[in-house]
């Protein structure tokens, strides 16, 4: 066994392993920080195959910020989170997500096997099978990849399509979840209130809630506070 | 202009609204006179070039072979080839570029006055302005992909328009019944671009309908499923199920009339310029394919068939309704069963020829009801201001008025027409124009464009009659009868809106409207009434001789898009008598019934309509045949009521006696056995048992509006064709 | 180059971190929880891209491209992600999928 097969089992596992726990445990805070454990696992990977740029990219991005926007946001909706571990319909999501997993490695695995003459199984394969079938690493492979993305001929649409799409998403994210103020706040709170009446009368008016009570609270009392020094 | 830089403006001409809509949604969209003014100059924009590429195309001869192209940029990469998308304008994309773009602008005009007091006029000119470029787009697509993109655009936007007042209960059950429906013919349609994709390995026009090997091979293969029908056939057939449901054809004609609860400007723009145009003009993209099955195949059956009844159903319920813009509605749907009734017996030119100049007289009648209601309405706010501020003056009124006032005071209703007559003194500019829009839906004789297109669609029929064609004969009489009743319920819609005296006092208050809004009936009703001279037939007497070398130019304009299949092409016509007099008979007769019935004697305030009398006929009819209720009887109260049983029936009937029976069994086996199988039998029946009633459960609420549910369903589905593709499928 | 690992290793192991993310999708009683599962699932993606880049076309790069371009989806799905659990828990004091459910007509 070479060092690079151990390496990679002893990772595989460590994806694996943090993958089933943060889908399954309950305190969703540890659940992100075994996110991240995943996350480093899959760069390992990459390193593996020899793609050092996505190796760094993968520690940046998902780790840096991605995985921080997700210890925000659980941090932030700390107050409701439940322990509860899966929704009702967990039983019947684990029997999909392993059939389909059955068939992905049906079509994968190292094996052959005839159904109904039909051969499935990667031994036919040999390329796949192969364990020395890497080819050669590729030199400047990080050059060769910028330059296909701002080369107008290759991905320099796509890419510039990428950039417009960040920052559309960036745009669209401060937008979604601002918080309303003043007339916005109750323009916006009449509308969910008629659209409410108005689409179902059975279903209570639900008002928005300010993300931090105490902030509102506090606001009301400087108002109050003001109304009173004026008199 | 050379062709290269035709191609750039084609690709140009739908770019100006589409970016419009981005513009004004991003940018503008606080500012409603910048917003509109954004609106109507990106449209004209379009307008401009697209008229640009429709002068050039005129004049190039074999444009029918030879097509204006436009550079055509690899999209899909698919695995053999790549999927290119491109534009081309041939003769029937230059006639709409000609008809498409003015229409939607004088539509934007007049959007410009009529919304100016909604407080989301911004709103509604960002979605018109993405539903003027969405057409625009479908008619300079040289594939159908992209045309379907835009065909979707376009159901998006007639959803996100008419339910456009969505505070409006009615409303928003309009716009999502009008997304249903058209859902329905949608999906037929994607199953014949599927069909073809798989049939020939493209989705260009050029390379399927112009290319007569493609064509033929295509006839000679019979279809899947032994439907005894060509493959040409089937996907004609499918396609056509998109113009089913996209152009309101019998049987999913029920959307386009509660399509109306959208502002007025929206009707027009559904009703004749975009939505059910696009279904039309899809069809006629796709004549070849029906016509290379020959005269009289199935497809051609169906198509005409579909057609007549639709021309028929439509224009018998159009003379039992009040509210103006139903009538105009169920008379659009009459007019497209025409068109369609047309292209089913091989009418070509004249589907083409009476699509266009139907777009600008109804175009014309919708803005000039809008108008009429906007008017009536002014009339009533002015009545009841006038009620407010003098009590007792008010009082005498009532008293005048008697009890007609005091009903009609809690829900008044504009658009009803028994609240309207004299208007005729009141909106002069809307009545001569609206005047000239109905004579020419009606078919007035020889003045109007509306005469000229039918007489083409008759004769057409009557050609095929006389050459013992069966559909012809059934679409011949059909018609003709349509066309009767059509010039009747116009006179019916006229007199009883604009002549005799004020029924209402909101009609004796109504004032004109403004100019935004009477300039472009004004247009209209030229185009209206001088339009069919662009094809009178060359050997109609004194005026064919009269237009010279102009006459039938449409026509021959139009025909040369069918080139490359010569064999098919029908031949020369020569004048005839019969379809003539017909026309002229169903017209004036029409119009001469209406007009005895309701035009010498108007409707008096409180008298009933004279069709009334018709009795249990007119109830039926009112009530539009009874479709609504027949649909809500056969398709929804059946799957309301499935979805309600699904977990009694299937749960509790299917599931648990399943798995009662397996416990049983389980048991049995288990009381014959050790104690060590039993906990086995019984613990494993138990694991299924709650499995299976857990998906049980979960499948009871199937509709749950919970997106983890959808998926877990998508996916089981999507376990069950792998195995089924995997394993099962040989 | 010598490692000894066969290409199918990276691809079960792909799978399994993509059934994994499916799970956790349709499982999860939380809306962040539901987002983890779809970067388990991205990950898994870019795992099999990057494989079939290294062991197949090594000079191309239309694999690495595309893998460059799931993280730019991936980092814009996660912040318009959680934006929207934020709105919605701002204005439902929930983050529970089952209990949004709107799309119910």
């Amino acid at each position: 066994m070479t060092l690079q097969q151990i390496l990679f089992i002893v990772i595989s596992l460590v994806v694996l392993g943090s993958a089933v726990l943060v889908v399954t445990t309950r305190n969703l805070f540890h659940a992100a920080l075994f996110l991240v454990v995943s996350f480093f696992g899959v760069a390992g990977f990459y390193v593996l195959l020899d793609a050092g740029f996505f190796a760094a990219a993968q520690v940046l991005v998902y780790i840096g910020a991605i995985s921080i926007l997700f210890i925000f946001a659980v941090m932030l909706t700390r107050d409701v989170i439940t322990a509860q571990r899966g929704n009702s319909q967990w039983q019947a999501a684990a029997i999909v997500a392993g059939v389909i997993f059955l068939i992905m490695a049906l079509l994968l695995g190292p094996f052959s096997v005839t159904i109904r003459g039909r051969e499935f199984g990667n031994a036919n394969w040999p390329f796949a099978m192969d364990g020395n079938a890497i080819k050669a690493a590729p030199g400047n492979f990080v050059g060769i990849l910028g330059t296909g993305l701002v080369d107008l001929n290759q991905y320099g649409v796509p890419f510039l399509l990428a950039a417009v799409l960040l920052l559309v998403a960036m745009v669209g994210a401060i937008w979604v979840a601002r918080e309303l103020r003043g007339r916005e706040a109750e323009r916006a709170a009449a509308e969910t209130a008629v659209d409410d009446a108005d689409m179902d009368a059975n279903q209570p008016v639900q008002e928005p809630l300010p993300l931090i009570e105490t902030e509102t609270h506090e606001a009301h009392d400087s108002r109050n506070a003001a109304a009173t020094e004026k008199h | 202009m050379s062709r290269e830089l035709l191609g750039t403006l084609t690709w140009l001409a739908p770019l100006p609204p589409l970016l419009s809509f981005a513009v004004i949604v991003l940018f503008t969209n606080r500012y409603r006179q910048i917003s509109s003014a954004i609106a109507v100059v990106a449209m004209l924009t379009s307008c401009v070039l697209s008229f640009v590429v429709f002068f050039n195309a005129v004049g190039i001869g074999n444009l029918g072979e030879d097509p204006i192209r436009g550079i055509a940029y690899s999209f899909i990469p698919t695995a053999g080839s790549t999927f290119n998308i491109g534009v081309a304008v041939d003769p029937l994309g230059a006639t709409f570029m000609f008809m498409v773009p003015l229409a939607c602008s004088l539509i934007f005009i007049y959007s410009t006055s009529y919304m100016a007091s909604d407080p989301l006029y911004t709103r509604f000119f960002a979605f018109l302005s993405l539903f003027g470029g969405a057409m625009m787009g479908l008619v300079v697509s040289d594939n159908l992909l992209s045309l379907f993109v835009f065909w979707e655009l376009m159901g998006f936007c007639s959803y996100a328009l008419i339910g456009f007042f969505y505070r409006k209960p009615s409303a928003y059950k309009a716009a999502v019944k009008a997304f249903m429906t058209t859902r329905v013919g949608d999906m037929l349609l994607l199953l014949g671009i599927v069909y073809l994709y798989t049939q020939t390995g493209t989705l260009n026009f050029f390379d399927v309908l112009h290319n007569a090997k493609v064509l033929e091979t295509l006839a000679a293969t019979p279809a899947v499923l032994g439907l005894g029908i060509s493959a040409a056939g089937l996907i004609a057939i499918l396609i056509f199920g998109g113009t089913v449901g996209k152009s309101a054809q019998f049987p999913l004609h029920v959307w386009l009339p509660d399509a109306m609860e959208g502002p007025t400007p929206v009707s027009a723009m559904i009703h004749a310029a975009t939505m059910v145009s696009a279904g039309i003009f899809l069809l006629l993209r796709f004549f070849p394919l029906l016509q290379v099955g020959g005269p009289d195949n199935t497809a051609f059956m169906v198509v005409g068939l579909i057609g007549a009844i639709t021309a028929l159903l439509g224009a018998t319920i159009a003379v039992a309704q009040y509210d103006i813009k139903r009538v105009l509605a169920f008379s659009t749907i009459s007019q497209l069963g025409f068109m369609v009734a047309a292209i089913g017996i091989g009418a070509y030119g004249a589907a083409v020829f009476h699509l266009l100049s139907h777009a600008f007289f109804k175009a014309l009648l919708f803005m000039g009801s809008g108008s009429v209601i906007h008017g009536v309405e002014h009339g009533h706010e002015h009545v009841a201001h006038a009620h407010g501020d003098e009590h007792g003056h008010a009082e005498e009124l009532d008293h005048d008025h008697g009890a007609e006032t005091a009903s009609a005071a809690p829900a008044f209703d504009p658009q009803d027409m028994r609240n309207m007559g004299g208007l005729r003194k009141r909106m002069p500019i809307t009545f001569y124009t609206f005047l000239a829009g109905g004579l020419a839906l009606a078919g007035f004789p020889f003045i109007t464009a509306g005469f000229w297109s039918k007489d083409e669609i008759l004769a057409d029929a009557f050609h095929g009659l006389s050459t013992g064609s069966l559909i012809s004969t059934i679409v011949f009489i059909v018609l003709a009868f349509s066309a009767l009743l059509t010039a009747f319920y116009t006179a019916r819609q006229i007199s009883m809106t604009f002549l005799g005296e004020a029924r209402t006092e909101a009609a004796a208050n109504a004032t004109e409207s403004a100019p935004a809004m009477t300039f472009p009936l004004i247009v209209l009703a030229v185009f209206a009434i001088f339009f069919g001279f662009v094809n009178v037939p060359k050997d109609f007497p004194v005026l064919g001789a009269l237009f010279g070398p102009a006459a039938g130019w449409l026509k021959s304009f139009i025909s040369t898009q069918l080139v490359e299949l010569q064999a098919f092409k029908e031949e020369a016509q020569v004048f005839n008598a019969i379809p003539l007099l017909t026309s002229l008979v169903v017209a004036l007769g029409g119009l001469g019934l209406g007009w005895l019935v309701y035009g010498q004697k108007p409707l008096k305030a409180g008298q009933t309509d004279p069709v009334e009398k018709l009795g249990g006929l007119f109830t039926f009819l009112h009530n539009r045949w009874y479709f609504d209720e027949l649909y809500r009887v056969i398709f929804i109260k059946p799957l309301q009521a499935i979805a309600d049983n699904y977990s009694r029936v299937i749960d509790k009937g299917v599931i648990d006696w399943a798995l009662e029976g397996l416990y049983k069994l389980g048991v049995g086996i288990a009381g014959a056995l050790k104690e060590f199988d039993r906990v086995i039998i019984t613990g494993g029946s138990d694991l299924i048992g709650n499995t299976v009633r857990s998906i049980g459960r979960e499948g009871r609420e199937l509709q749950s509006g919970q997106v983890q549910n959808y998926l877990l369903s998508a996916l089981i589905a999507a376990v069950v064709l792998m195995v089924f593709f995997l394993v099962l499928a040989q | 180059m010598i490692n000894g690992i066969p290409l199918y290793w990276y691809l079960i192991v792909s799978a399994a971190l993509f059934c994994i993310g499916l799970y956790g999708v349709m499982a999860r009683k939380n809306v962040i929880a539901v987002i983890m599962g779809v970067e388990l699932m991205l990950n898994a993606v870019n795992i099999n891209l990057i494989a079939f880049w290294r062991y197949i076309t090594p000079t191309s790069i239309s694999g690495i491209t595309f893998a460059a371009f799931i993280f730019v989806v991936a980092a814009a799905e996660a912040a318009v992600g959680l934006a929207l659990i934020i709105s919605i828990y701002r204005n439902t004091r929930s983050v529970d999928p089952e209990k949004i459910d709107s799309m119910k007509l």
